[in-house]
């Protein structure tokens, strides 16, 4: 074959030919590259055919943007650039690929090409990858752009900010601003609304919309002033239990991570910071930028500036696999989970849609996606480890406990101090001559004649001391063939300090591999086998590990690479709480009973005891020190690369920092300097007045808490593909509105529910055209479920045991770690938790609760036998029925009426009818008069009156 | 429009299909099978040869090189030290070519079956079965830890929450049992991903798993399936209904919803009698007990799992999962350690798995029901940091189909000469996700659910039928 300069000089004369006697030369280059021609037809096209057009073609699906069709398309090549360069063709991509030494790039993915195959594409391109193949009419161009571009992003409805100029409501005789509106359009199309429901049904949607709980029995009355049940519920602490619950489905709130069922300490905070944030109605500008760089905000008390930390935590939420090992890819997939909340929470866009490709619909540029992600990429959110781990900082504190806590830092450092001075005192008086029996030793000790081996280890005892007969080494040979695993017997789960033997000397290691697999998975540690081991001389300190039911439980020492003799004579797994009052049981031991320095080294290891006493109770001061979970910016932050279709391993261009390209505020001009970490321009463009989505999203999510749908139903999506608004003109005024009375949500929620379309009845009167029921218009009401938390807690109050208190810590076990068989006690509102994932609290998963891995905008709604089988079986729910029929029967002084009344009042919130009183005494033998009859009587009513249509849907 | 309750008859789509039923608009995009009125037999986008799935779960990952992928070279330069690219090595430090001590199988290989294929000492009985599998030997994933490769196995992704490949199936075509949920997992371990793996994600409530027991618990009941009440129990039933008849004559206004709910109880009270009944084995003749091993110690458990998941094949149940785990960070077979581990697991599950596909086939279930074992990846075969076991290993492993249209005796695919990666006939576990849909008549491009502003599906952007693991390919 000629080689690729000649073929060049050939195409060259060609051309130059061509010049002069244009249609000569052509013919004549046409007969000159048959052979090339030839090897082509016969040997590469059946090639490009059977192994990658499955793939790359403009008739299949392009994967990757890379069409294979013609020499155009490799010459373009797809989303990683050329394919194949013909000047450097053993750097393309597609030799790259054939070759399979990149695991990033291995093609054709279902096996490598055969011997021949790829000698075929080696000489097709060494040859200058000659190909007849013109582009056809099917290839696309290779970049789409967004379907909406961002410079007509003003086009779509939500991309436009909502008017400078104050909105009118039309003129009408409604006494309220969204009656005017909607019953503008009543009028248009001639419609008469329903009329309001009874006041006994409107108490109760007013309870279980702002509270979240069905009204106490005291509190059942149909005469009560409208206004003012409204005003003190909103200013009731239960309001804001209800509404930081909601929020929690928004930003996916939870307390321990799937993988593992790891137990996030600190996450209730955040649940705290939203209660006290509906409570005392923070503006919602500040809420949003609190919880986007809250710790980068100023403040002006100690207690704002903690409720600013605690805020981030929401950042940090994410159910994130932190085993993954790519730790590239981690990062990404954290950043990219942050984005999906913040997009979804704030702006209901679908912004991870743009990680891999510009958005298909909307007017999102991967570019905007990683100016975003630079934004967060600024701040670590893990430190990394097989399991990497979250960020915990400390709570800022006033300046005493400050003091305080600095007091005991210092205490503390300074007695490690003093016990590294015994401890090395300690070891200069030990007596390296013993022979250590294994029965003398604490906890569980594997010998190395109980190790398994690997490579010939050579048995000695010539220098002391060591465990049980002796020791291994591995005579300084064959490194890397020899290896000895310490796997104990039946290790019973817990927290031990690992420790190692061995003999020390001259002619050992200096850095003999040791791993500990534990539930924390690998820890490799080097230990220099020439210095005596650090302890008492024999043992040495590995570090402690926590070990699981059925977990890996072993220890491997290796002689890879090492520059000495590896010694390997026993591992000791000290459980953690024996260790504290026998931490230096094996110096006893070793300490040398003939010696006059018996004494001496009694009274130092006594010293020393007292001394870790006072360490460990320091120590448990400095863990009382209140944390945060967070995320922690960078010294200096950074902006990203676009990944090349999303992959963490094909970077592109870097791109500076900043925000939405399609939102661009007039007037905000906050550009992120170099210096900046980026998160406190990100919460201010997302929270300023001039932002087209921010406060219509929140108007429009309360809204569909409280009237059912959304005047934009789609309410997690203002995107091209989502939903427009029904009423555009009312969702803009209620916008303005939100806004000129300073972002407050009490104010937005009494306007919503002391408006006459919240009132409406969720029946059909006779002479109603049906019209009412359509989506958008709000002229029926709508019917409200019952959703889990307000089951349990309703269930919780009728029963008497639910506690009402303003001020709840942490509801999780202090000893717990894993959330896998925790078991919910009653007590507290649901909002309490602790909320774990993988153990939901009662009926949650039945009863629709939402995924606490996503942001969830909407829960479902849905009728599933499971639902049936709970209210029927759940031991549960019978509990808390028998107890309320428990009280029921001690009411001595009751008539039956009474009591029957009392049943209904207490689960559906009303009187029961003619109909249901004369049923339910039906339902009562008469023969039986007992106290335990009476009780399995009124258990059984209480508990299908809670099973019941009327329990479960509010009209 | 079709009245609610003949769509759902017609629709055979049971467990919680009511949910739909009060929103009869979002009802057409709840399920596809009941968006048409269609009949399984002619499949959902194309003609099905598998009504249903039986996947059994090797939890932790079984050795290849040890069970079903016969390497030679292994024995002969065993001891020896070699460059290989090793997964773990290479996701947390980008490394490839690592030195590793190749360490050969503690157990011998022979040949079975017409075929003449190798399996090892392990599974002596499951190799009585070799000409009924298609034995895939050029699996690979992604993960290389438990939690992300086995979110992978089930859910078709790593770190991203989505609905696991029963629910797909669930979703896909129903139930044929109203009175059973659709998709169970057998004694599911609570550990890497737990509910995840048999979650529906955004997919409708309805299609999510049901565990029946938990991994390390003896006990096979679905929750709330037992009434606390005995004898009170049809009274409390009654009283329920009755309350919610008069308070729905009250309301006065038609609410397709709340009549779903007065349905929801008819129908948990008709599977409160199926689900227990289908528990209780007094009336399998004691050959078949014995064929699941039920008289032996070792596999009395899983081959109860087994047994049972063929009672609920032939109820109508549309996917089972039976499970071989444990609720551990290092679950049952992941030996790092000590290999010989593995001949304990072996001995647990290889009776009961030989006497499902030995029932099934003689029951007529075989030829439309499709088996399923496997772990979420493989083991590598060379020592763990020069130790006595086997570390993770995505780029290579071995997994078997028997029935339900797969093509018997083949072997498709290979590793390489060690048995490490694999590198010819490669199937991605998008691959076999989309094959396993395709058996049963699904074209998994065209399975779609619409979330978040797109479509979804299980295999992504990814995965493509084989073709060769077909019958009559």
């Amino acid at each position: 074959m000629p080689s690729r300069n000649a073929v060049f000089f050939f195409e060259f004369v060609a051309i130059c030919f061509a010049l002069v006697v244009t249609c000569v030369g052509q013919t004549n280059a046409e007969s000159d590259d048959s052979e090339e021609r030839t090897f082509f037809e016969s040997k590469v096209r059946p090639l490009f055919e059977s192994r990658c057009k499955e793939c790359h073609s403009a008739l299949t699906e392009k994967s990757g943007g890379l069409s294979l069709d013609s020499k155009q398309g490799w010459t373009i090549g797809g989303d990683s650039g050329p394919a194949i360069d013909v000047n450097a063709w053993e750097k393309s991509l597609v030799w790259d690929a054939v070759q399979y030494r990149n695991p990033h790039l291995q093609m054709p993915p279902e096996g490598k090409l055969s011997e021949v195959e790829i000698e075929t594409l080696r000489k097709w391109l060494s040859s200058g990858a000659f190909d007849p193949r013109e582009e056809e009419t099917a290839t696309t161009p290779t970049k789409k752009a967004p379907a909406l571009s961002v410079q007509n992003a003003h086009e779509h409805w939500a991309y436009r900010s909502v008017p400078h100029q104050a909105i009118q409501p039309p003129r009408s005789a409604a006494r309220n601003g969204i009656d005017a509106f909607l019953s503008t359009r009543y009028s248009d199309i001639g419609l008469v609304p329903e009329q309001f429901a009874a006041p006994e049904i409107l108490r109760q949607r007013l309870y279980v919309d702002l509270h979240g709980m069905r009204p106490d029995v005291g509190s059942a009355t149909s005469d009560y002033d409208y206004e003012q049940l409204v005003d003190s519920l909103l200013a009731s602490p239960r309001f804001g239990e209800r509404f930081a619950r909601r929020w929690m489905d928004v930003v996916r709130y939870a307390e321990s991570i799937t993988l593992r069922g790891f137990v996030l300490p600190d996450a209730w905070r955040y649940r705290n910071y939203l209660i006290h944030a509906f409570n005392s109605d923070k503006p919602y500008s500040t809420f949003v930028q609190e919880q986007i760089a809250g710790d980068l905000m100023s403040s002006e008390s100690i207690e704002e500036r903690q409720r600013q930390f605690v805020a981030t935590t929401m950042l940090a939420l994410g159910d994130t696999n932190l085993e993954e090992q790519d730790k590239k890819q981690l990062e990404m997939d954290y950043v990219d989970e942050q984005l999906d909340v913040i997009g979804k929470a704030f702006l209901a866009q679908t912004l991870s849609c743009a990680r891999c490709h510009n958005h298909k619909f909307d007017p999102i540029p991967t570019r905007d996606y990683y100016a975003l992600a630079g934004i967060l990429k600024s701040s670590v959110a893990m430190e990394h480890a097989n399991v990497s781990n979250w960020i915990r900082v400390p709570l800022p504190l006033a300046p005493d406990q400050l003091e305080y806590f600095g007091g005991v830092e210092k205490e503390l450092a300074e007695t490690k101090k003093a016990i590294e001075s015994i401890q090395r005192q300690l070891k200069s008086n030990a007596s390296p001559s013993l022979v250590i029996p294994i029965v003398d030793l604490q906890g569980i000790v594997v010998d190395d004649s109980k190790a398994k081996k690997i490579g010939h280890w050579e048995a000695s005892s010539s220098v002391k001391a060591y465990v049980g007969d002796g020791y291994l080494h591995d005579q300084n040979k064959d490194k890397g063939a020899k290896s000895a695993t310490f796997e104990p017997k039946e290790l019973v789960p817990g927290k031990y300090r690992l420790r190692i033997a061995y003999s020390h000397g001259e002619n050992r290691a200096t850095n003999t591999v040791v791993r500990i697999f534990s539930a924390d998975g690998e820890n490799e540690l080097r230990i220099n086998q020439r210095q005596v081991p650090k302890d008492d001389g024999l043992w040495l300190t590995l570090g402690s590990f926590r070990f699981e039911q059925g977990g890996q439980a072993f220890v491997i020492v290796s002689n890879e690479q090492s520059d000495g003799h590896v010694i390997v004579d026993a591992i000791q797994f000290l459980p953690e709480a024996v260790q504290s009052t026998n931490g230096s049981s094996a110096t006893e031991v070793v300490a040398d009973p003939a010696t006059n320095d018996l004494k001496k080294t009694e009274s130092l290891q006594s010293k020393s005891k007292s001394l870790e006493a006072h360490l460990k109770a320091q120590q448990a001061k400095l863990d009382s020190r209140p944390m945060v979970m967070t995320i922690r910016p960078l010294e200096s932050p950074v902006d990203i690369a676009i990944h090349v279709r999303g992959s963490v391993h094909q970077q592109g261009e870097v791109v500076p920092r900043g925000f939405l390209s399609c939102l661009a505020i007039d007037g905000f001009n906050n550009p992120i300097s170099a210096t900046s970490n980026g998160r406190l321009e990100l919460a201010q463009w997302l929270a300023h007045d001039r932002n087209p989505l921010t406060a219509r999203v929140y108007v429009n999510r309360v809204w569909a808490w409280l009237m059912g749908e959304g005047i934009v139903r789609t309410v997690d999506n203002f995107g091209t593909t989502g939903e427009p608004p029904s009423n555009p003109e009312l969702l803009d005024w209620l916008t303005q509105q939100f806004i000129a009375h300073q972002w407050s949500t009490k104010w937005l929620v009494r306007e919503i529910v002391c408006s006459d379309a919240y009132k409406r009845s969720s029946r059909f009167s006779l002479s109603g055209t049906r019209k009412e029921t359509e989506s958008g218009l709000f002229a029926r009401g709508h019917v409200r479920r019952l959703d889990a938390e307000s089951i349990r807690d309703t269930l919780l109050n009728m029963s008497g045991e639910l506690v009402l208190s303003a001020d709840v810590g942490s509801t999780v076990p202090a000893e717990l770690k894993e959330d896998y068989t925790f078991k919910h006690l009653v007590g507290y509102r649901s909002v309490y938790g602790p909320w774990f994932r993988n153990a939901l609290p009662e009926l949650y998963n039945e009863f629709d609760g939402a995924n606490p891995s996503f942001s969830i905008n909407q829960r479902d709604r849905s009728t599933v036998v499971p639902q049936a089988l709970a209210l029927l079986n759940s031991p549960w729910v019978a509990e808390r029925c028998a107890k309320v029929a428990s009280f029921v029967v001690a009411k001595n002084d009751w008539t039956m009426d009474q009591k029957i009344d009392y049943c209904f009042l207490t689960t559906v919130s009303r009187l029961p009818t003619d109909k249901e009183r004369h049923w339910s005494l039906s339902q009562k033998s008469d023969t039986e008069v007992s106290l335990s009859a009476q009780e399995v009587y009124f258990t059984n009513l209480i508990h299908s009156l809670v099973a019941s249509i009327d329990f479960r849907f509010v009209e | 429009m079709l009245h609610r309750r003949q769509l759902l008859h017609s629709a055979a789509c049971g467990f919680g299909s009511i949910a739909a039923a009060s929103l009869s608009a979002a009802w057409a995009q709840s399920s596809p099978a009941a968006a048409r009125e269609f009949d399984l037999r002619g499949g959902l986008h194309h003609p099905a040869k598998a009504k249903r799935v039986i996947f059994l779960f090797m939890q932790g990952g079984v050795s290849q090189v040890d069970s079903f992928d016969y390497k030679p070279l292994l024995e002969k330069r065993d001891g020896e030290m070699a460059s290989f690219d090793d997964a773990r090595e290479f996701a947390n430090k980008g490394s490839v070519g690592s030195q590793q001590r190749i360490m050969k199988s503690p157990w011998a290989f022979r040949q079975y079956g017409q075929s003449g294929r190798w399996v090892s000492d392990l599974f002596p009985n499951m190799a009585q079965h070799i000409d009924k599998m298609a034995m895939i030997h050029g699996m690979h994933t992604e993960g290389v830890a438990h939690g992300p490769a086995t979110l992978f196995l089930h859910c078709g992704s790593q770190n991203t929450i989505r609905p696991s490949m029963g629910s797909w199936i669930h979703y896909g075509l129903g139930t044929e049992n109203e009175n059973l949920p659709g998709f169970i997992s057998i004694a599911p371990s609570i550990g890497n991903g737990g509910p995840r793996n048999y979650g529906n994600a955004f997919l409708p409530a309805r299609f999510q798993g049901t565990p029946i027991g938990k991994a390390g618990a003896s006990e096979l009941k679905i929750d709330f399936m037992e009434s606390q009440f005995g004898a009170n129990k049809q009274l409390l039933l009654e009283q329920i209904q009755s309350l919610n008849r008069m308070q729905l004559e009250r309301r006065s206004s038609p609410d397709s919803e709340l009549d779903a709910v007065i349905e929801s109880y008819e129908l948990a009270a008709r599977m409160q009698t199926t689900a227990p009944a289908l528990m209780d084995f007094s009336n399998e003749s004691e050959e078949t007990m014995k064929l699941y091993g039920l008289d032996v110690k070792e596999t009395e458990a899983y081959g109860r799992k087994c047994l049972l998941a063929r009672r609920l094949c032939e109820s109508g149940v549309r996917f089972v999962q039976v499970n071989y785990g444990d609720n551990s960070a290092n679950p049952a077979w992941d030996q790092h350690s000590n290999l010989p581990k593995h001949a304990d697991h072996a001995r647990a599950v290889d009776q009961p798995i030989a006497g499902l596909l030995t029932d099934l086939e003689r029951r007529g279930l075989l030829e439309d029901t499709l088996v399923w074992w496997g772990g979420e990846f493989g083991r590598a075969p060379y020592a763990e940091k020069n130790g006595t076991g086997r570390d993770h290993n995505p780029g290579g492993f071995t997994v078997w189909l028997a029935g339900g249209g797969s093509a018997p005796g083949i072997s498709y695919g290979e590793t390489d000469e060690f048995g490490h990666l694999a590198v010819h006939d490669k199937v991605h576990m998008h691959d076999l996700h989309a094959t396993v849909l395709h058996l049963l008549g699904i074209d998994h491009e065209k399975l779609t659910f619409k979330h978040a502003g797109r479509d979804y599906r299980l295999t992504d952007v990814h995965g493509r039928v084989v073709r060769k693991l077909l019958s009559g390919a």
